[in-house]
């Protein structure tokens, strides 16, 4: 985890908070539906919860309250880290506050948590379409770090005659992800300023996470190919350089090996 | 007071790759250096063999004290394996497919038996327990051979939606049924007994119609499951709800105690200016927790695998390790009285 105790936070609920909502309604066998509900919404009072003298207590929820919001948006800052030097910390806590409010993980596995945040960073209209782009770089390089171990293709393997390799279908390594830039995102995630690459390929050979850049036309290759086309139909595109293209994409181990 | 540094863990948090843009990195948890790094075949040929089904494998807990495991401190592990008993994870930091995670543990695998620490199956859920959490649960004990596998009483999910905290459940007939029916679950998925770890408590429900150590005596009468007893949480509990430790340690079933995890807390007020201490793990285990440790192994009076949980504001592994030899020190007493 990283360290955020200096960073302050602001709950974007603090408005709501003890304002005095209608209680949870107490059903039978619903009491972790009121419980649920209220951990999840600041202020709301829940019958029956005491501290151990008997003393209605439901203002301890506010420690479970804390934790759900504040580790959840701990989770994107350990996987958004560019992203929240872009956006300044502040913004940054209050935008993973809001997202950790709104959007609940599905899965126990963090890894996977705020693969919707760069969309959601986007439809707040308070950023930059390369601040999103940059945090869609960093949620691939979260998922090609956890990825399979498979072994990528050797450039070797390529060695077919011209029929066969017009058809031939690539299969994307486990670990890779194809991110359209266009707004500048490459270089914002590097240099902390937007720049010209069109799209990254993140892709994981062996152990360390790569992020290639790629221009046009080799970006829009990049992308067919990796979406299935076969080489000679992908390769169609005016002014590629094909084989200074292919040769990037091999080398960063952005496909599978095949039998 | 600010809560923001507050958390009470164990929650999972996402393992991220290095932050190589950064000026500084910020991760303290980062991809980590080479020197470990072994082939992705010999990762997947040592970690597929068969894994033994029994309790007490050569994979097993030593009565020794252990750390949980991070990756910035894995090097310093492997350099030097035996000042310690044990490494303990938190399964979800390691169920993705691959990648360093996988690679980091296999190495420590090859030196030091490893403990699994589930944060998120939810076993006192109102609902079915994930079956492909547990799956994925027991993939892991399996792939790794851990000495133990444990869990908390506690939910954490709730129509779908994981909360990344531990909830508390009521001390209730209905709740005693489900939560013995999950540990059931797990255990035939596991194929052995876990142990199911004391809650760090802020409330109490009006509707519990028993005690936490009947309820938990009960459990473990009902799954023949072991028990993490955690130190801390018997701390932070008891001044949370105005009982006292000794109590409650003289009232849980010592016998079924597998395991002991000792950490810190913080220390706030509640909204009627009563002390409530937050179970945060993120500093040194304090005087309270030790000396509620001490007393613990001479009512239990054999010596107990025992856990430094240190979470947040991670220090380096020359501290942590210095808690664990802290630690040590107490169990080779233990053992001593249990010698005689």
């Amino acid at each position: 985890m990283p360290d955020n105790g200096a960073l302050p936070f602001q709950p974007v609920y603090a408005a709501d908070h003890r304002r005095g909502h209608p209680a949870a309604p107490a059903r039978n066998g619903a009491e972790a539906d009121a419980f649920a509900d209220a951990v999840t919404t600041p202020g709301r009072p829940l019958a029956g919860i005491v501290d151990g003298t008997g003393r209605p207590a439901a203002d301890r929820l506010d420690v479970y309250r804390n934790t759900i919001v504040a580790s959840l948006a701990d989770a994107l800052a350990a996987t958004f880290p560019a992203t929240a030097r872009l956006m300044g910390e502040d913004d940054f806590r209050g935008a993973a506050v809001a997202f950790a409010v709104a959007v609940k993980p599905r899965s126990p596995v963090l890894s996977r948590y705020g693969a919707g945040f760069p969309d959601f960073l986007i439809r707040s209209g308070h950023v930059a379409p390369y601040v999103a782009e940059c945090a869609r770089i960093e949620y691939a390089r979260v998922q090609a770090f956890h990825a399979a171990d498979v072994a990528p293709l050797d450039p070797g393997r390529l060695g077919l005659a011209p029929g066969q390799l017009d058809r031939l279908v690539l299969t994307p390594h486990p670990a890779t992800s194809f991110i359209p830039t266009p707004g500048g995102g490459y270089c914002a995630w590097r240099d902390g300023q937007p720049g010209i690459a069109r799209a990254v390929v993140v892709t994981r050979p062996r152990m360390d996470v790569l992020v290639s850049p790629l221009m046009e036309p080799g970006a829009r290759f990049a992308r067919r190919l990796l979406a299935g086309m076969p080489l000679g139909e992908a390769a169609a595109v005016d002014g590629l350089d094909l084989t200074k293209v292919l040769a990037v994409l091999l080398s960063c181990g952005a496909f599978a090996t095949f039998p | 007071m600010d809560r923001t540094a507050m958390l009470h863990p164990p929650f999972a948090s996402p393992i991220a790759p290095r932050d190589g843009t950064a000026p500084s990195s910020r991760s303290e948890d980062g991809a980590p250096p080479g020197e470990w790094r072994r082939d992705v075949a010999g990762t997947a040929t040592s970690s597929e063999g068969e894994a033994p089904h029994a309790f007490a494998a050569a994979s097993a807990i030593p009565a020794r004290a252990g750390v949980g495991l991070k990756l910035s401190h894995v090097d310093a592990i492997l350099a030097d394996p035996g000042r310690i008993g044990f490494v303990e994870i938190h399964a979800e930091n390691y169920m993705g497919d691959g990648g360093p995670p996988h690679r980091a543990l296999a190495a420590i695998r090859d030196v030091l038996p490893i403990s699994l620490h589930g944060v998120g199956l939810s076993i006192g859920g109102e609902a079915p327990l994930d079956r492909a959490h547990l799956a994925r649960l027991a993939a892991l004990a399996k792939r790794y051979e851990t000495g133990l596998v444990s869990e908390h009483l506690a939910w954490s999910t709730h129509d779908g939606a994981y909360f990344n905290d531990l909830l508390p459940v009521p001390y209730t007939e209905a709740t005693l049924a489900r939560v013995v029916r999950h540990i059931d679950q797990v255990q035939e998925a596991i194929g052995r007994p876990m142990l199911l770890e004391n809650p760090s408590s802020y409330v109490a429900f009006e509707a519990s119609t028993m005690d936490e150590t009947t309820f938990i005596r009960r459990i473990v009468a009902a799954t023949g499951c072991g028990l993490i007893l955690d130190i801390n949480n018997v701390v932070v509990s008891a001044v949370n709800l105005a009982t006292r430790p000794e109590d409650y340690l003289a009232a849980f079933p010592l016998e079924a105690v597998g395991e002991i995890h000792l950490a810190g807390h913080a220390e706030d007020r509640d909204a009627a200016g009563a002390p409530l201490l937050i179970d945060t793990h993120d500093g040194p285990v304090p005087t309270s927790v030790w000396s509620l440790y001490e007393t613990a192994l001479q009512h239990i009076g054999r010596p107990v695998p025992t856990l430094i949980e240190w979470d947040a504001n991670v220090p380096d592994f020359a501290t942590l390790a210095a808690e664990a030899d802290r630690a040590e020190a107490a169990l080779r007493n233990a053992g001593a009285h249990d010698a005689r």
